[in-house]
């Protein structure tokens, strides 16, 4: 930490704004050192995101006024602030995804050379060794789509803390991460600490913010509602600043039962294309089943095959019944629902209303036989769902988009059950970049629902809540499985261990240990 | 794309654009089977049965037609009389997108020794003059023929309202100047509203229906300068029940229209027949080509067609029509030589 | 980008088979098809591989190249532009106004204002995409209208025509090569250096391809849209200029429909409407197929049906063969 007498690099002075006449920051005060990781605590919509945009100039606060190393700032325009040394890092990933990888991390920040052309050559070196300056062994002529998440959110972290960063804005910049890209992140951030910057950083995982940071501060409804160097705060009290309220329990008690012993799905020799290993296990009735892993351990496509969203070979069984693999509409009928990873691109369709994304599935049976929309009907079985998954809303007719990233999520999830319960839900990543608050209540939806008998598939690269929602976990690596522990058995050195490919003491299934070049990419 | 491959390939293609370029040579000319080459504004219904004719004529002579469409584009004309040129084609015939265009292509064209002739639409003085003939309706004719049975129809009194073809086309500019020229002998009949309609019966259509709510029973008589005009007029007079009271006269002799003409709905429409006169421009480049006599201005006087005699040419054109097929060349050369060109 | 992408763990190690035939024909379509229709033409009839023939080509797209090389920079941005039909007419008629034998200024300021017309429809397409957020689409289909208007008024719907001797001069040749030849050239490699090797390109093509992303990196969004539709109008109103010299008239109508033309000849070369992807050797392979298909279809004496429904195909298979290569590649 730097010493009391250095001046702050950021100072806020009664800063608001608002939208369309709904204040998102009131009245904030606050100043952050040089040389320090401070962490913003907050529940989503709490106003971290505008803050972080006031700061990058990409909004104009309503009022107040904001400091920057010593200068009040006047204009707010991203290339002023950028000029002033801040970088921010967004919680959406914008690569630009048909421009190569090196055009990625150096735009913005041309080397020009004669008649003011770039000079190419150059600059790919510039770009491989800023790559190879924070241990990324990436060709930096890819073109940035071929990436992976894990590699496009390095990329994106070098681009924007490349150019002499003095403040460096991240916003969740570990929700798409595994703990072992998370711990290269944390070696970015200390180097950037130790070279004097002041960062800001967005998290909702408590273990990391006990892991890096100086200070929090904690924001709700648009203010700060405390600021204090880490050390003298509790997590129940950072929790408690953030929701308001205390949260005595994040996650539910779990049935002692892991479900009955009536098999639901069965999957056999399923082998997803571009992976070479084969995946087999049984799923329970009322059984929620973990799928542990690195980014790119092939989960998601894993999860996806059974869907039918992916071409595979192999066999699935349901209920006894063979499934036909890559037909989606036939699995959705014969009860399998699926929550994606992302829930932006494929999870719900923010342009629409909330009622259209909750029915969207179900049109037919709410198809009168004349071909029209009964929707009354549709109105009443949506509004009982989003009682009981308890969505915050204004009206039905809402567009999903003007959700925060918990009720969207929960939208998707509720969708699957506007009419009859789903066999099997699919659960990919379902609390990426959700607040605390809003976890906590998902987790006890997904724990009814598995109470009521519903079998139930999460990958998660969340360990506790991989740990503690799962009755059994599967690794995954190389698109097979490493390994199964049992509920006794997890804990998250095991599952870390066996994801990275490293021998356990626990039995071993599934395939062999593969290359382990493409971890660091996917 | 990668790179190296591309340029290989360019490569590739540049140097088989050398290789034929030193083999390159010019076409054959045989003017026992001569070669012609049309170019001609757009595919339209008229310029589409044209086509018949001039392929009819071209297989009784023994001659090639090739055919290109300019979609209504110059540059695209321009480009097709280059291609013309270049092809070393026996003769070019042109029905122009534009009069005032093509200049520096026909001069070029007359220069390679490739004789130039102007069908349908009449092109500028300064095109005209490297042009050996021009085929082609007298529209000048037709226009004065609409109006003076017309005329004659309301008593030489009244307001007439006239719908044009679309503005600066040379079908459009000789028919209104025809139109005005018989108004012209006619102090007391007044021009009411002259607009374009562009050819079309749906433009005819809303026009004629706005002349009528504006000037209402001022209308004494419709003139549209073609048949597809006029049974866009005759249609909404119709609507008013005055279909039959209200003359109206079109130019063409189109199958809709000549029904109009017998059922006593179009008072007169003009005959300008595609077939023959498309045909005859393939004969005359043909004549041309092989050291015959060609007229130097072959202007098509269009039959009148009324109700008394609408049944011959109705019959001729729509009922036995491969039969007026099968005797056009002969037609045509008996044509030629009489010089009254539009006779059939 | 193959090469690159190889180097991503997973990819196999290369070697040849009947797979990867399959996929380098895909990828080189456009080159093959070009090629094969080439050697078609040139078996099938002797008047088509002339030098004279490809130079009536080439003159006969320069034109189309111009405005395909404008839709280019716009589209790559993620927008379009239909306003560069009516431009040409514009432009063409603004030009021969002045460029009448009895006018008062020289060819040079005649050309120069045919050019400004263009520009300033191409300013106004930026102001209001970049400045006002118009879409697109709206904005360039108004000032379509707009333009082919002006051009109307300007020509009181009459050919313009009576040009100086000079102003004409500009079809002709230039050391035994047709002048839009030479000016379609050095237009297209100026584009071609702009958009792969500067600071600007870059910034296009970050634009187009995550316009957030692209802003956040501190690339400025309104100058780099104001100056693509800018471009744009500037070589539509040369295009304009050069076809009114070649018809030797400036016509108001001139141009209609050769929006369409460019967006096609750019789609055909494999750059993406959603802005972002491609690259100009695409779009001059797009003009050229266009060209050759026109020139070579009329040789072979196709009828102009008939040439309507290959040019259609042939626009739909290009962009499917993009579009699988793409899912290949993914």
């Amino acid at each position: 930490m730097s010493d009391a007498s250095a001046r702050p690099a950021i100072v806020c002075r009664s800063l608001s704004k608002g939208f369309d006449g709904v204040p998102v920051l009131r009245d904030v005060s606050v100043s952050f050192m040089p040389g320090t990781v401070n962490v913003l605590a907050g529940e989503n919509g709490a106003g971290k995101s505008t803050l972080f945009k006031l700061i990058s100039g990409q909004l104009t606060p309503d009022g107040g006024e904001l400091w920057l190393e010593g200068e009040r700032v006047r204009r707010f325009d991203p290339k002023l602030a950028q000029g002033r040394g801040v970088s921010i890092i967004p919680q959406e990933l914008a690569p630009i995804p048909e421009m190569r990888l090196w055009q990625n991390l150096l735009i913005g920040h041309e080397t020009t050379g004669l008649f003011g052309l770039v000079r190419r050559r150059a600059m790919i070196e510039q770009a491989r060794a800023m790559l190879e300056g924070v241990g990324l062994d990436i060709d930096p002529t890819v073109t940035m789509h071929t990436l992976g998440v894990a590699a496009t959110q390095m990329v994106e972290l070098l681009k924007a803390t490349s150019w002499d960063s003095r403040i460096v804005l991240m916003d969740e910049p570990s929700s798409a991460l595994s703990s072992r890209e998370t711990e290269q992140l944390f070696r970015v951030i200390a180097m950037l600490r130790g070279r004097g910057a002041c960062i800001l950083y967005t998290s909702h995982r408590m273990e990391e913010i006990e892991a890096i940071s100086d200070t929090v501060a904690i924001m709700r409804d648009g203010a700060i509602i405390n600021h204090k160097p880490t050390s003298v705060l509790t997590e129940r009290q950072i929790i408690a600043d953030m929701v308001g309220r205390e949260i005595t329990e994040l996650f539910p008690d779990r049935m002692l039962d892991g479900g009955s012993h009536e098999p639901v799905l069965t999957v056999r020799d399923l082998r997803v294309s571009g992976y070479d290993n084969p995946v087999s296990f049984t799923l329970h009735a009322g059984e929620i089943l973990g799928f542990g892993g690195l980014v790119g351990a092939g989960r998601s496509e894993m999860l996806e095959a059974i869907y039918g969203l992916r071409p595979a070979t192999g066999s699935v069984t349901l209920n006894g019944e063979p499934l036909p693999l890559g037909h989606m509409r036939n699995s959705i009928r014969r009860g399998i629902a699926m929550v994606p990873e992302d829930r932006k691109l494929a999870g719900v369709l923010t342009s629409l209303s909330i009622l259209d994304n909750l029915t969207l599935p179900h049109l037919d049976s709410f198809t009168g036989p004349a071909g029209f929309i009964d929707n009354s009907a549709r109105r009443e079985r949506s509004l009982d769902v989003l009682k009981r998954t308890r969505v915050a809303y204004a009206t039905l007719g809402q567009r999903v988009g003007h959700l925060s990233g918990g009720n969207q999520q929960k939208v998707a999830l509720a969708r699957w059950l506007v009419t009859e319960r789903p066999k099997v839900l699919i659960l990919d990543e379902p609390t990426r970049g959700i607040d605390v608050g809003a976890r906590s209540e998902l987790y006890r939806l997904i724990n009814d629902l598995a109470s009521q008998g519903v079998a139930i598939l999460l990958a998660s690269s969340d360990m506790p809540e991989l740990i503690n929602l799962s009755h059994r976990v599967l690794v995954m690596r190389g698109g097979g499985i490493m390994g199964e522990l049992g509920r006794d058995e997890l804990d998250q050195e095991t599952i870390l261990r066996l994801a990275m490919g490293r021998s356990s003491t626990d039995a071993i299934v599934g395939a062999p240990l593969k290359d382990t070049a493409h971890v660091a990419i996917d | 794309m990668a790179k190296s491959a591309l340029r290989t390939m360019l490569m590739g293609c540049a140097a088989a654009l050398g290789l034929a370029a030193v083999a390159a040579q010019p076409a054959l000319a045989d003017k026992a089977h001569p070669v012609i080459g049309f170019t001609v504004y757009d595919m339209s219904s008229f310029i589409s049965l044209g086509k018949q004719g001039a392929q009819t004529v071209a297989d009784a002579n023994g001659a090639k037609l090739l055919w290109n469409s300019a979609h209504m584009d110059v540059n695209t004309q321009i480009s097709q009389m280059q291609q013309f040129i270049n092809q070393k084609v026996d003769a070019i015939v042109i029905a122009a997108v534009n009069s005032s265009t093509l200049g520096p292509q026909v001069e070029a064209a007359k220069a390679a020794g490739i004789p130039v002739i102007i069908t349908n639409l009449t092109v500028s003085d300064a095109v005209m003059k490297n042009a050996v003939s021009y085929v082609g309706p007298d529209d000048v004719k037709a226009g004065e023929n609409e109006a003076i049975h017309v005329m004659d129809a309301i008593g030489h009194k009244g307001g007439v309202v006239v719908l044009q073809g679309p503005l600066g086309q040379s079908g459009e500019i000789d028919r209104t100047k025809g139109i005005k020229n018989i108004l012209a002998k006619n102090p007391d009949v007044k021009l009411l509203a002259i607009q374009p309609a562009n050819w079309k019966r749906t433009e005819a259509y809303s026009v004629a229906q706005d002349f009528l709510s504006r000037y209402g029973s001022q209308i004494s008589a419709i003139i549209p300068e073609n048949d597809d005009m006029a049974i866009g007029a005759i249609q909404a007079l119709r609507e008013k029940g005055l279909a039959g009271k209200i003359p109206v006269v079109g130019t063409d002799g189109i199958k809709d229209g000549m029904r109009a003409v017998n059922a006593g709905n179009e008072l007169e429409t003009n005959l300008q027949d595609a077939l023959l006169e498309l045909g005859m421009a393939m004969q005359v480049a043909v004549d041309q080509v092989q050291g015959r006599q060609v007229p130097k201005l072959a202007m098509f006087i269009m039959p009148q067609i009324t109700k008394s005699n609408v049944g011959h040419y109705y019959d001729q054109m729509y009922v036995h029509p491969d039969k007026f097929t099968q005797d056009l060349p002969a037609l045509i050369k008996k044509n030629l030589a009489a010089g009254s060109y539009a006779d059939q | 980008m193959s090469q690159s992408t190889d180097t991503v763990a997973f990819a196999p190690p290369p070697r040849l088979d009947a797979r990867q035939i399959g996929r380098f024909a895909l990828r080189y379509s456009l080159v093959i098809i070009l090629a094969l229709f080439l050697v078609t033409l040139a078996v099938s009839n002797r008047s088509f591989l002339t030098v004279s023939n490809m130079n009536v080509i080439l003159i006969q797209v320069a034109a189309n190249a111009l405005l395909a090389t404008g839709a280019t920079f716009v589209i790559l941005t993620g927008g379009i532009d239909l306003s560069v039909g009516s431009i040409v007419g514009l432009a063409g008629v603004s030009a021969a106004l002045f460029a009448q034998n009895d006018g008062a200024l020289t060819c040079a300021e005649a050309v120069g204002l045919g050019v400004l017309s263009g520009a300033a429809i191409g300013a106004f397409n930026g102001l209001l995409v970049a400045f006002a957020k118009v879409p697109p689409f709206v904005a360039t289909l108004g000032n379509m209208t707009v333009a082919s208007g002006l051009a109307f008024v300007f020509s009181d719907g009459q050919p313009i025509s009576g040009l100086s001797d000079e102003f004409l001069a500009l079809s002709g040749n230039i050391g035994g090569v047709s002048i839009p030849v030479v000016v379609m050239i050095v237009a297209v490699v100026i584009s071609w250096v702009v958009l792969a090797r500067t600071r600007f390109g870059m910034h296009i093509y970050a634009v187009g391809g995550n316009a957030h992303a692209a802003r956040v990196a501190g690339v400025g969004l309104r100058g780099t849209r104001f100056a693509v539709y800018t471009i744009s109008g500037v070589l539509a109103g040369i295009a304009g200029v050069l076809l009114a010299a070649r018809a030797t008239a400036g016509i108001a109508n001139t141009g209609t429909g050769y929006e369409l033309n460019a967006i096609a000849a750019a789609v055909i070369g494999g750059i993406s409407l959603m802005g972002g992807r491609g690259s100009l050797i695409g779009t001059i392979f797009g003009f050229l197929i266009i060209g050759v298909l026109d020139n070579g279809l009329n040789i072979i004496n196709v009828s102009p049906f008939y040439q309507l429904i290959v040019k259609g195909l042939i626009i739909i298979g290009a962009v499917f063969v993009d579009s699988i290569t793409h899912r290949t590649e993914d």
